[in-house]
């Protein structure tokens, strides 16, 4: 596998995990807290899925 | 009424027969807005926002009128009705409440200066250096940060407090669409207060790098060669996973990630039209209509509120704190790559496009006249614009699902 396939998929996979953590685990949570854990860690994950991406982006083969 | 010769003359006799702190409020901001147009004319002050804004403000102070019995009012607009036929008939007497209605109470405006904003955005520069940029962007996050907190303690509702928090971020479009969605009572002091601390900030960030960097450190060349080159193909991908992505993190404020990034995308693809539209007409007539929308919302009635001198202080405070943090960042990247990083860009991180790149290319060209910063400068800055959204996403949705 390409570093360029190998960026692209981990970049996709770390914004899906953040996604569901923002969009789906933490609606289903009750404490504020656990919310805002939830929801600031799959933001971070997400950010970093972002800029993963980036690097992929760049990456020539 | 009785008749007088002051009948002749209501923008005066209302004066005498209102509150006298509203009264001496509108001659106050008659002033205020004279001075604010003559500084964007002597270009003291961002004349695109100011002039119009100046003399909104004038204009509407001024222009008082008795509207039916003793009741006093303008002709410019009413932003505190909600009646839906009151607010049919107002329309068809109030010059402005049709572009206030809809286009500044769904943030509409704030939308197409960000569309603009991204048709002059080069994200060449972030993919260049897509770590070093974005993380000096977050340290310039700072005032947006720690604003919230502080606010609360002096008072405010945490939704008020998170919408002047945004004031860090140096973005006005933002401010004006997360204040109209937090705070909607206190959009048009903190849109202002926004405004006019976003105008000083030309002025006013050049003596905190000076005060913060010594020369030695401002000088710093950088290397620009080995700036890797970003094709239009991988900016416009870019540009497109980012919205989708930011638009499925935070769908309350997807009209304005859409609304940057289309704007990137139209440049990228090179729609020549399009280009022109965005960062020409689009961008300046809704410039020109905010400034002077802004002005005119500055009845001394509506403004006249005591949270207003709190919100003077924290927008300051917002903007000092994004400017230091933004330095911090730059001071740890100096220290990571081994000195070789010009601790001055810092600065750009926060999102003033592209104002605090210019202002801190300026400080390093008079620090070394040889030194070039500007890409990475630009790169800062354009990752600011992204930061400072995605906070205004953060803060937007979670209040309100934390019912804070």
């Amino acid at each position: 596998m390409s570093t360029k396939i190998k960026l692209w998929t981990t970049g996709l996979l770390l914004i899906t995990v953040g996604i569901i953590l923002v969009r789906i685990v933490s609606p289903m949570l009750a404490q504020p807290v656990t919310i805002l854990t939830a929801y600031s860690g799959g933001f971070i994950l997400a950010t970093i899925g972002l800029l993963v991406v980036s690097l992929a982006i760049r990456n020539k083969p | 009424m009785e008749f007088s010769i002051w009948n002749f003359f209501p923008g005066i006799a209302t004066l005498f027969h209102q509150d006298l702190t509203v009264a001496i409020g509108r001659i106050v901001l008659i002033c205020f807005g004279f001075l604010l147009a003559y500084l964007g004319f002597k270009r003291v002050l961002e004349p695109l926002i100011m002039i119009p804004m100046g003399l909104g403000m004038l204009a509407v102070n001024a222009g008082v009128l008795f509207l039916s019995g003793s009741t006093t009012g303008t002709l410019f607009l009413n932003p505190l009705v909600s009646d839906a036929t009151e607010l049919i008939n107002l329309m068809q007497i109030n010059f402005l409440q049709p572009i206030y209605n809809f286009t500044f109470s769904n943030g509409l405006i704030a939308c197409l200066v960000f569309m603009g904003i991204g048709a002059i955005s080069d994200v060449g520069f972030l993919l260049a250096r897509p770590f070093a940029s974005m993380f000096i962007a977050i340290c310039a996050e700072l005032g947006t940060i720690a604003t919230l907190p502080i606010g609360v303690a002096m008072g405010l509702d945490v939704k008020e407090a998170a919408a002047i928090a945004i004031v860090g971020g140096a973005d006005a479009p933002m401010v004006v669409y997360s204040s109209v969605i937090l705070a909607k009572d206190l959009f048009v002091p903190i849109t202002v207060v926004a405004y006019l601390y976003l105008s000083l900030t030309y002025g006013g960030y050049p003596y905190l790098v000076k005060a913060l960097i010594p020369k030695k450190l401002r000088g710093i060349e950088m290397d620009i060669q080995s700036m890797p080159d970003v094709s239009a193909r991988e900016k416009f991908i870019f540009a497109i996973v980012t919205c989708t992505v930011l638009c499925l993190l935070f769908p309350v404020a997807a009209p304005l990630f859409l609304s940057f990034f289309i704007g990137v995308a139209i440049r990228e693809a090179g729609v020549e039209r399009f280009i022109e539209f965005l960062e020409g007409p689009l961008l300046y007539g809704s410039t020109f209509f905010l400034g002077l929308l802004l002005g005119t919302l500055c009845e001394a009635q509506t403004i006249l509120n005591p949270k207003v001198f709190v919100l003077l202080i924290l927008g300051m405070l917002a903007l000092l704190l994004s400017g230091i943090g933004g330095i911090i960042g730059g001071l740890i990247m100096y220290l990571l790559t081994r000195k070789k990083f010009n601790p001055v860009i810092g600065i750009a991180g926060v999102s003033c496009v592209p104002t605090t790149a210019k202002v801190a290319q300026h400080e390093v060209t008079e620090a070394n006249p040889y030194a070039l910063i500007l890409p990475y400068a630009m790169g800062a800055s354009v990752s600011g614009v992204i930061t400072s959204a995605i906070i205004t996403g953060i803060y937007i949705t979670i209040l309100p699902v934390m019912q804070l």
